[in-house]
């Protein structure tokens, strides 16, 4: 560590010049902690015959281990007085599971134990480079908004949807943020993001591409049912999933303006977001011979406008509040089909009937003709509106009403096919932009060494759905804080509702029991 | 109405045979205990455990008078980087490393004992008495007067009454007891081990509070270092400074 430290101390006086040793504060930390999980009632993910991704080991089962993991993580702060820092954050994580795809396999290490690096932190900020004004460059994560969780303000960085249980984080991501505080609290935030990261999915997510029985993503219901025709006729054997990555040019950087202050004692701020969704969205699919569907997706680029303001309601003991809102106007997406199972590479496209334009016929290679329309160009709505209380030392409630989910995206319908449906089977749909209650309560008991926790979103039925049906998830934990720094962790992440609902669809994930293991150093 | 009346004509009476009226004692505390402009503290919050080990929290606190307080926690590791912002009563903040954000906190927060311990956030963010009380009576010893307090009209503090011993030479208090409206201690607070820089600023060693609601449980802060008027820019209170956490 000494000598670590002399590397460290060495390095910043040959790079800063001027900069001496003994200025140079460094504070070093992290945390070392295991994570298991077992899967209750799920699908098999990649089904039987597919190809698991890496590690090969780790197939979701339906009663099986869904997770195995180690981390040690280590955060490393370097700052020269108050006008320097530099900061690196970086997990180093066992996946628990091995990747012996063949008999060679079983000789490397790497394959027999593999590991992932991530870094969460890799940035340096330079405090009032000119007056007023500070300068954070590198991976950072920079977060936009007032709400819990659910901030549809904060789009700079794309979500890490990998694991439930850490719902709502970000992934870190290469960025230029210029801070500019002219007085007291009002700040002025400029972000340029120059290469987009996609989110990462939960290893669920491909299921929703997978799935031989979802009904076509478009959003007129005659293209959907006639798409849905074709997929009845000549079922799919095989889909592949190809992605359409956003090409590293100056046109795809991702830039955010943020203007925050207090007005009447209410904290409240007006943003701006230019840059790409972060989940993909299908955009092409092309029927071979054979069965076999290649799909493409791609991030659709969108503008947000938010605003966001939260405080406490001191009539009320002191509650506290907050509403988040943006408008997003979206990229429009379309849906490509093209046919080349008869050896061609025909497009497949649609004009409405002359009798009933809500109806279309079928055209075969006239590229002109109308496409099915994934993501409507229609601008949408998301809010988030919450209130929390602690009632005394022991209890702490937190309420939150949220219109639009983290993961919903475009104006709209979203549709699934009902239980033991084949493809173009009968279908359910229900308004892409949901409503949801997301409430909890912490009970902290013995100094707060023990935590029981239970949060759970429930999905409200909009007035106007046809068939309404229940659907949640609810997160059920114990901690319990053994010692300083010291946590272990007992509970479960449920989803509840059939495979036509939100939740209850496969691609969303299944019920887990986890213990963890936690020291922070 | 009487016998707050009766009670007005009496106390400047006493004070004229004793010396100062409770509310002069009160003023004078007030005063003495913020008799600096800004003040930063390096400390250790221990809470005891049941089998008489504690748990402890390193932290510095900032702090310009009258309201303003910087909290940033260095120790142990699952709370380094932590911070709490208190602008004044009814604005505050809490950054979280973790996150990466800062976030507005209801004052229902006051609800919530301090990381755990038997301090509330009353207790850590109190730098006045005559803020939120006014004298009720008055009783001394040779070293001390004892304040009785009670709450200010239209306030509904978690401690109705106020029992609270001030050294007769420093103004300081050294010990409180805090009692429910029908005046059941609930809890007791002792300051001891004063130091005095020599420039008009004394400061407590320790702050230590028994609960006697949780089976007499003891939570302490344990100060290591005291620096006042060192001239802490305003914009160490900030939510910008919160997030730089240096």
């Amino acid at each position: 560590m000494r000598r670590f430290q002399g590397v460290v101390l060495a390095l910043a006086v040959l790079a800063g010049g001027r900069a001496h040793a003994d200025m140079v504060d460094i504070k070093f930390g992290g945390l070392i902690s295991s994570d298991i999980r077992y899967r209750l009632a799920g699908a098999t993910i990649p089904a039987e015959g597919l190809v698991v991704p890496f590690p090969s080991q780790q197939r979701l089962l339906p009663y099986g281990f869904s997770r195995n993991e180690n981390t040690i993580k280590a955060q490393l702060s370097l700052s020269i007085a108050s006008k320097v820092k530099a900061v690196a954050d970086v997990d180093f994580v066992w996946y628990g599971f091995s990747d012996l795809r063949d008999i060679d396999s079983a000789t490397l290490q790497e394959r027999v134990d593999p590991y992932r690096l991530e870094a969460n932190a890799a940035y340096v900020d330079v405090y009032r480079i000119i007056p007023k004004v500070d300068l954070r460059i590198g991976r950072q994560v920079v977060v936009w908004g007032t709400a819990d969780k659910f901030s549809p303000t904060n789009n700079l960085n794309t979500l890490d949807l990998s694991d439930p249980l850490l719902f709502g984080r970000a992934l870190a991501n290469n960025m230029v943020r210029l801070d500019f505080n002219p007085w007291g609290d009002i700040i002025l935030t400029a972000v340029w993001v120059p290469i987009f990261r996609p989110a990462r999915l939960p290893r669920t997510a491909p299921f929703a591409l997978s799935d031989l029985s979802r009904p076509a993503p478009v959003q007129e219901d005659s293209i959907r049912e006639i798409l849905g025709t074709f997929a009845a006729a000549m079922p799919p054997t095989t889909i592949n999933v190809a992605t359409m990555q956003p090409p590293p040019s100056i046109d795809n950087s991702q830039v955010g303006v943020r203007l925050a202050g207090r007005l009447l004692n209410q904290d409240v701020s007006l943003s701006y977001y230019h840059g790409r969704w972060g989940l993909p969205v299908p955009a092409f699919t092309t029927n071979k011979p054979g069965g076999v569907v290649d799909v493409a997706v791609m991030w659709p680029k969108m503008d947000v406008v938010g605003l966001d303001l939260a405080g406490s309601i001191e009539k009320l003991g002191g509650l506290g509040y907050w509403v988040e809102a943006a408008v997003f106007f979206p990229q429009m997406v379309t849906y490509g089909v093209y046919n080349d199972a008869f050896g061609g590479h025909d497009p497949i496209t649609f004009v409405p009937r002359m009798d009933d334009p809500s109806r279309y016929t079928v055209k075969i290679g006239e590229p002109e003709a109308q496409r099915g329309t994934v993501i409507p160009s229609e601008p949408f709505f998301k809010l988030t509106a919450g209130i929390d209380y602690s009632w005394n030392k022991y209890l702490y409630t937190n309420l939150q009403y949220v219109h639009g989910f983290i993961d919903e995206f475009g104006a709209g319908k979203e549709c699934y096919a009902l239980p033991g449906e084949l493809p173009g089977g009968h279908t359910r749909c229900e308004r892409r932009i949901g409503d949801y209650l997301v409430l909890g309560s912490d009970i902290k008991l013995f100094s707060d060494q023990l935590m029981i926790r239970i949060f759970g979103a429930f999905k409200i039925p909009h007035h106007d759905e046809l068939d309404p049906r229940f659907t949640a998830v609810l997160f059920p934990q114990i901690a319990w804080a053994v010692w300083d720094a010291t946590e272990l962790s007992l509970g479960a992440f449920v989803f509840l509702g059939d495979r036509a609902t939100k939740f209850g669809y496969p691609a969303a994930g299944a019920t887990e029991l986890f213990l963890k293991a936690k020291f922070t150093y | 109405m009487r016998s707050t009346i009766a009670l007005a004509i009496l106390l400047p009476a006493v004070a004229l045979a004793d010396g100062p009226s409770p509310a002069e004692v009160l003023q004078k505390t007030d005063k003495a205990m913020n008799a600096f402009k800004d003040g930063m503290f390096e400390s250790k919050l221990r809470v005891k455990q049941n089998d008489g080990s504690y748990r402890e929290y390193a932290f510095t606190t900032y702090q310009k008078v009258p309201e303003k307080r910087l909290v940033r926690f260095s120790s142990p590791g699952d709370v380094r980087g932590m911070g709490f912002l208190v602008e004044n009563k009814e604005t505050m903040y809490v950054f979280l490393p973790g996150f990466q954000r800062v976030r507005r906190m209801g004052t229902h927060v006051k609800n919530q004992t301090f990381m755990g311990s038997d301090f509330s956030f009353d207790d850590m963010s109190q730098t006045t008495f005559g803020a939120t009380y006014e004298p009720k009576g008055m009783s001394q010893d040779d070293k001390h007067y004892v304040l009785e307090l009670k709450q200010k009209a239209g306030l509904d503090l978690e401690f109705p009454n106020l029992k609270v011993w001030i050294d007769k030479s420093s103004f300081h208090p050294t010990k409180q007891e805090f009692m429910d409206a029908s005046g059941k201690k609930l809890k007791t607070q002792i300051r001891d081990g004063y130091t005095y820089d020599g420039k008009g600023h004394h400061q407590p060693g320790r702050v230590l509070v028994i609960d006697h609601r949780r089976n007499d449980h003891e939570s302490e802060i344990v100060f290591s270092s005291a620096k006042f008027d060192s001239g802490l820019p305003d914009d160490l209170f900030t939510q910008r400074s919160l997030i730089r956490g240096n």
